[in-house]
């Protein structure tokens, strides 16, 4: 079937065990799923048995684009990584930046599905001209992923594993540039097939349906935001640190294995003062002009600055305050291919076992000598590195400490602790892959942006979590970056004086909103509003709607749910640790997330039952097929 | 007597944790911009103001009391990413 504008209209199904490369027929999906994450997910869906290993053979890897990758929309040259998790079991989806996504369009693919293993390391390389082939990945197997790419041919665009990934750390990631598919251990599924990296490289274009309309679109978007205070001005100058003193001072700043939530060393690793002394350039991905990331030089190298998530895991989690560690340790992660967020995690639990008695390791909360030789013991599964390298949940189900195992889903919590955002705590409990905060971004809303919706309040936040989810999924299968919906905000709020009556007036408003938001979740706006479904509707030139999008969302994350269920999670892995449960880290409040009286109301204004089942007329409505 | 946790701008003049006796939150910015003059005045202006983790919004406001042991802190208005 031929696909609409936006899609090259060739996808590869490639079998790694008996070289052969099948083209992939997508089409069937579009309509519902769109791209990404969404077309990621019904692949897995539909090409897995239920109970299936994430290192079997035969699992698929996913590799998808969206409509709108290869375009000049800003914000829009990622790729998804979808596959089963074998750090969670449940389903896996990573996005990245980079330059192989766009690449990957020019090439004229869509979506690259791996299956089987290779006997030998490969490397898969797909051009315009020359479709996709195999090639022998010897010489890179061990290599890190910054060299590992600069070893590949010049001019591709590069999706890559380190040694964690060959070495399936359950937290591997795959590298692009400096970019990472962090999250749930997509790296080790690709290590697990041999297959050390996927290149692209093309000339084709993408001309927009309506290629007037885009370019207006494009060009005030682009101006929006630049002049915006959250995407012109936050981010360029502090990156994501900008968070470190915002989350120490509100109390959500994991320290020590999150046995706290503030530490007054903080701003010594602010985003103020990664600027202030360590900045070197700005970095921006392909098409933004956000420019978030760090530049920064490292024993002489021009490198990539840690961003908020590892300057709180494997900074103050860890109980290190000092800057340069966290550089250090940070290339290091990137370089051996593991994700920082697990990482910081199960260092921040082992140290604590450590100091416990219940584990015999060099690690302290104190002093961090041994952190870095322990990043290359986990990579290389050395002697304790190898127990790490199981992630927390599997560390505590070996040594213990389940009370402070801080994990959702099998999943390391990244750097919100949600006994300061009780809405957070909502959706890390419920969100697909595990404890993620990029799935929904409810703390943006609580407690880290321009506003704060009662962070220690339960009212409304089962519809403001919801709304959040199912946008990030409809984000998340266009591809857009997530960053661009902290802009959905209108800047005037940024202008609000956070003692004054306004501010609190708009706060009080957004807080009683649960009902309005019902209502809002159940009618499907027939209008264009933001420019998520502007920018489809123009490129593929059908009219999206507000409500399309936001609808895709709802099915995308419901399909999630389906596969999990199939995958045996219940209600019961709706959850969080029982240190986030029952300890308090505020003055005068006992205990920590009452989730329990937010879950049941999520269930039900999901469409789900009490057990956490989406209901049949649920997934009817959204078209669902099981 | 409170702690004050100035943004990094003002610590960087100031000091990153400072003891200063006050009642309540306005005394404390009182006593804060007697102390340190422009700087400290410059930093409140552009920050929100947390006790204990909490923005003064959801708390008294300026009004708010302070006790010994008590932590504020001067952070963005708004962060994110």
């Amino acid at each position: 079937m031929a696909l609409c504008t936006g899609y090259m209209g060739k996808s590869y199904d490639i079998d790694l065990s008996t070289g052969e490369i099948k083209i992939l027929d997508i089409s069937q999906h579009v309509d519902l799923y769109l791209g990404g994450k969404g077309v990621g997910t019904r692949l897995l869906y539909d090409n897995t048995p239920p109970g299936m290993d994430p290192y079997d053979d035969r699992m698929p890897l996913i590799f998808s684009t969206g409509p709108l990758t290869g375009t000049s929309a800003p914000q829009s040259n990622r790729f998804v990584v979808t596959t089963k998790s074998p750090l969670t079991g449940a389903v896996a989806n990573s996005t990245c930046g980079g330059d192989f996504a766009r690449q990957l369009k020019r090439a004229g693919v869509d979506v690259v599905m791996v299956r089987g293993k290779a006997k030998a390391p490969v490397y898969i390389e797909i051009t315009d001209e020359g479709g996709a082939s195999i090639k022998d990945a010897t010489r890179l197997w061990g290599k890190g992923a910054v060299e590992t790419q600069e070893l590949l041919p010049k001019g591709f665009g590069k999706a890559v594993i380190g040694p964690a990934g060959e070495n399936r750390v359950r937290f591997a990631c795959i590298v692009s540039q400096e970019r990472v598919a962090g999250r749930t251990g997509c790296g080790a599924v690709m290590g697990a097939k041999n297959l050390k990296a996927i290149i692209a490289d093309g000339k084709m274009k993408i001309v927009a349906e309506d290629k007037d309309a885009f370019e207006e679109l494009r060009k005030s978007m682009v101006k929006y935001l630049k002049s915006h205070p959250m995407t012109g001005k936050i981010l360029p100058d502090l990156g994501t640190a900008n968070i470190v003193n915002t989350a120490a001072g509100r109390n959500i700043l994991p320290v020590n294995n999150f046995q706290r939530g503030t530490d007054h060393r903080a701003p010594r690793i602010s985003g103020e003062a990664l600027a202030a002394k360590h900045l070197k350039r700005r970095v921006g991905c392909v098409n933004c002009p956000i420019v978030c990331g760090r530049g920064i030089d490292l024993h002489g190298k021009r490198t990539k600055g840690p961003e908020y998530e590892t300057l709180s895991i494997m900074g103050s989690n860890l109980g290190n305050f000092n800057l340069p560690d966290i550089f250090e340790w940070n290339y290091l992660c990137d370089d051996l291919g593991m994700d920082t967020i697990s990482t910081g995690g199960v260092l921040g639990f082992a140290t604590e076992l450590t100091e416990r008695g219940m584990l015999k390791s060099n690690l302290s909360f104190d002093s961090h000598e041994a952190v870095a030789g322990l990043l290359h013991d986990i990579a290389h599964r050395n002697g304790l590195g190898d127990d790490l390298a199981e992630g927390v949940k599997r560390m505590s189900e070996k040594y213990g400490g389940h009370d402070f195992a801080i994990h959702v889903k099998g999943l390391e919590l990244p750097g919100y602790d949600p006994r300061g955002c009780y809405g957070q705590g909502l959706e890390y409990a419920t969100t697909n892959r595990g404890g993620c905060h990029v799935q929904g971004a409810t703390m943006f809303l609580e407690a880290t942006g321009p506003i704060s919706i009662d962070p220690l309040s339960v009212k409304s936040k089962a519809g403001l979590v919801i709304l959040q989810q199912n946008l990030s999924a409809a984000i998340c299968s266009s591809v857009f970056c997530m960053f661009s919906s902290y802009a959905m905000l209108p800047r005037q709020v940024f202008g609000l004086d956070p003692q004054g009556m306004s501010y609190k007036a708009v706060t009080q408003v957004l807080l009683n909103s649960g009902p309005i938001l019902e209502l809002v979740l159940k009618a499907k706006a027939p209008l264009s509003m933001l420019w998520f479904e502007k920018f489809l509707t123009y490129v593929m030139g059908k009219k999206v709607s507000l409500g399309d999008y936001t609808e895709l969302g709802e099915r995308v994350f419901n399909l999630e749910r389906i596969y999990n269920i199939r995958e045996g999670f219940t209600s019961r892995d709706d959850t969080l640790p029982p240190r986030i449960l029952n300890e308090s880290t505020f003055k005068g409040v006992s205990g920590g997330v009452p989730l329990h009286e937010m879950l049941p109301k999520y269930y039900r204004i999901r469409g789900w039952d009490k057990y956490g089942i989406p209901r049949d007329q649920t997934l009817d409505r959204l078209g669902i097929t099981t | 007597m409170a702690t004050l946790i100035p943004n990094y701008a003002l610590a960087e003049i100031i000091g990153e944790k400072i003891e200063i006796d006050a009642g309540t939150v306005d005394e404390l910015i009182r006593e804060g911009i007697a102390r340190y003059g422009e700087p400290f005045k410059k930093a409140i202006a552009h920050a929100a103001i947390a006790v204990n983790g909490r923005t003064i919004s959801y708390l008294k406001g300026k009004k708010t009391k302070l006790q010994a042991a008590d932590t504020v802190w001067l952070i963005l208005p708004a962060s994110g990413g």
